[in-house]
């Protein structure tokens, strides 16, 4: 009868124990199961946005050019240059403000300085956006009425929301793919004094002592030449996407 | 227990809340999307040159005991005895332009007595004569000579220097080649010049100029 109890008390602990452990760790034990996986994915691309700055026609590279007035220079073509702005992106409602400028440090010459160097911009509607234009009239498809430009000097305080100096425009991308183009000019302003190179007189033949002989006949030479120099400088675009504050 | 716990919660929600805040206020300056591109290749200018050059002879005309003559006796007798002034004027430039010149006589003062109204000027260009415009008097017909002091003064110099000739040459991308132009300068005395008792001689001494101005190129 004894040994009967004892059994129960031995069977009833050893139940207990299962019964805690399973109560610690049994909890993740379901009785029953389910896992299902799911066959649809769920996606989120972020949208890529794509800007570019295309040279249309070839930059402005112009050898021996000497000053011009504003009226001459606007017509030739070897002061030109087209460029434009675009970008792509996927269906997002996006924009993109940007600011177009000039890219500092820029290269000068000796004596060939920003203040020498005359710059005009127009955009693709005939927009004079810097320069001199006529007073205000229809423009003519394809035409412009840009009469002159701005000294680069005078651009140096000229700034906008990206960029700070020599800032020449802005523009705003509402579309993906939209290209906004433009047509920059540069040339020499007319009041560039060309410097003198070598020279072994101050151009006057009046002088008493010959300056340079020539072989035996002892003449006497007087010249003078002018000194090349050259200015080069960039572009620069710098864009953001707008944000909506509201 | 619970109320610790409970403060806890409230003061993580409350960082939460707040770090949601600065977010908020701060994260609208932030775009999403910037980039700057500059231009591959420079835009470049480079400026052309210009070159003049006057090259005079070693000797210039010296002539002793000068008769009056006659336009036409004079070229005959002076360009045979070589009693001419013979110079070269070169223009060059890189590019499109055109270099104007102007060839100027200036008297030597001080050292000439005799006046300029008898002493007559020819002038040949590249062996062709250029007939000298004169501003006070009629150019005979068929004479290509001028007295001096019919002669325009000169633009270039302010010394009572008179303008012989002005001309230009002319430069394209395509034609560079410096342009060499030859002169011969003839002087003597005019016919109309009276030789009376004169007990001392009379000169007249003068120098050629070349001057040369390029303004901006315009319409």
């Amino acid at each position: 009868m004894e040994n009967s109890n004892n059994k129960k008390v031995l069977m009833l602990s050893i139940l207990g124990i299962i019964v805690l452990i399973i109560a610690i760790v049994g909890v993740s034990f379901a009785m029953y199961t389910f896992s299902g996986t799911g066959t649809k994915t769920n996606v989120i691309t972020t949208g890529t946005v794509n800007m570019s700055f295309e040279n249309g026609k070839n930059v402005i590279n112009v050898d021996n050019q000497y000053p011009m007035e504003d009226s001459v220079a606007i017509t030739k073509e070897e002061n030109q240059t087209k460029f434009s702005v675009t970008a792509n992106w996927g269906s997002a409602p996006l924009a993109i403000k940007y600011d177009i400028g000039i890219l500092t440090p820029f290269t000068e010459g000796d004596t060939l300085k920003e203040k020498h160097i005359k710059i005009a911009l127009v955009d693709g509607s005939g927009n004079i956006l810097v320069g001199t234009q006529e007073p205000a009239k229809e423009i003519e498809a394809e035409k412009h009425n840009l009469t002159g430009g701005t000294l680069m000097s005078e651009l140096k305080s000229q700034s906008g929301d990206l960029i700070k100096e020599y800032w020449l425009a802005n523009g705003l991308i509402t579309n993906s793919g939209q290209k906004d183009e433009y047509t920059l000019y540069a040339w020499v302003d007319k009041d560039y004094n060309l410097p003198y190179g070598e020279s072994n007189d101050d151009s006057s033949a009046n002088v008493e002592a010959p300056s340079t002989t020539d072989g035996n006949d002892q003449s006497v030479k007087h010249e003078k030449t002018t000194k090349s120099e050259t200015f080069s400088f960039k572009i620069k675009v710098q864009a953001e996407q707008l944000i909506d504050e509201d | 227990m619970e109320i610790k716990e409970n403060g806890q919660k409230k003061l993580l929600l409350s960082i939460l809340g707040v770090a949601i805040l600065v977010i908020a206020v701060i994260g609208i300056s932030f775009a999403i999307y910037q980039t700057t591109f500059d231009q591959a290749t420079a835009n470049s200018i480079k400026t052309g040159t210009i070159t003049v050059s006057y090259t005079e002879p070693s000797n210039a005309i010296d002539i002793e005991d000068a008769m009056p003559m006659s336009e036409k006796t004079a070229l005959e007798t002076l360009k045979t005895s070589n009693k001419t002034f013979d110079f070269t004027v070169t223009t060059k430039a890189s590019g499109e332009l055109t270099v104007p010149y102007e060839i100027s006589i200036t008297k030597v003062s001080g050292s000439s007595t005799l006046d300029e109204q008898y002493v007559r000027v020819y002038l040949e260009k590249n062996n062709g004569p250029v007939t000298l415009i004169g501003e006070n008097a009629v150019q005979k017909e068929g004479l290509y000579s001028n007295l001096i002091s019919n002669l325009k003064d000169s633009t270039k110099r302010q010394d009572g220097t008179k303008l012989l000739y002005s001309t230009s040459d002319t430069f394209d991308s395509e034609n560079s080649t410096a342009i060499n132009t030859t002169y011969k300068l003839i002087m003597w005395l005019d016919e109309n010049y009276q030789m009376d008792n004169e007990t001392q001689t009379k000169t007249y001494k003068a120098k050629v100029n070349v001057d040369s101005a390029v303004t901006p190129i315009a319409q």
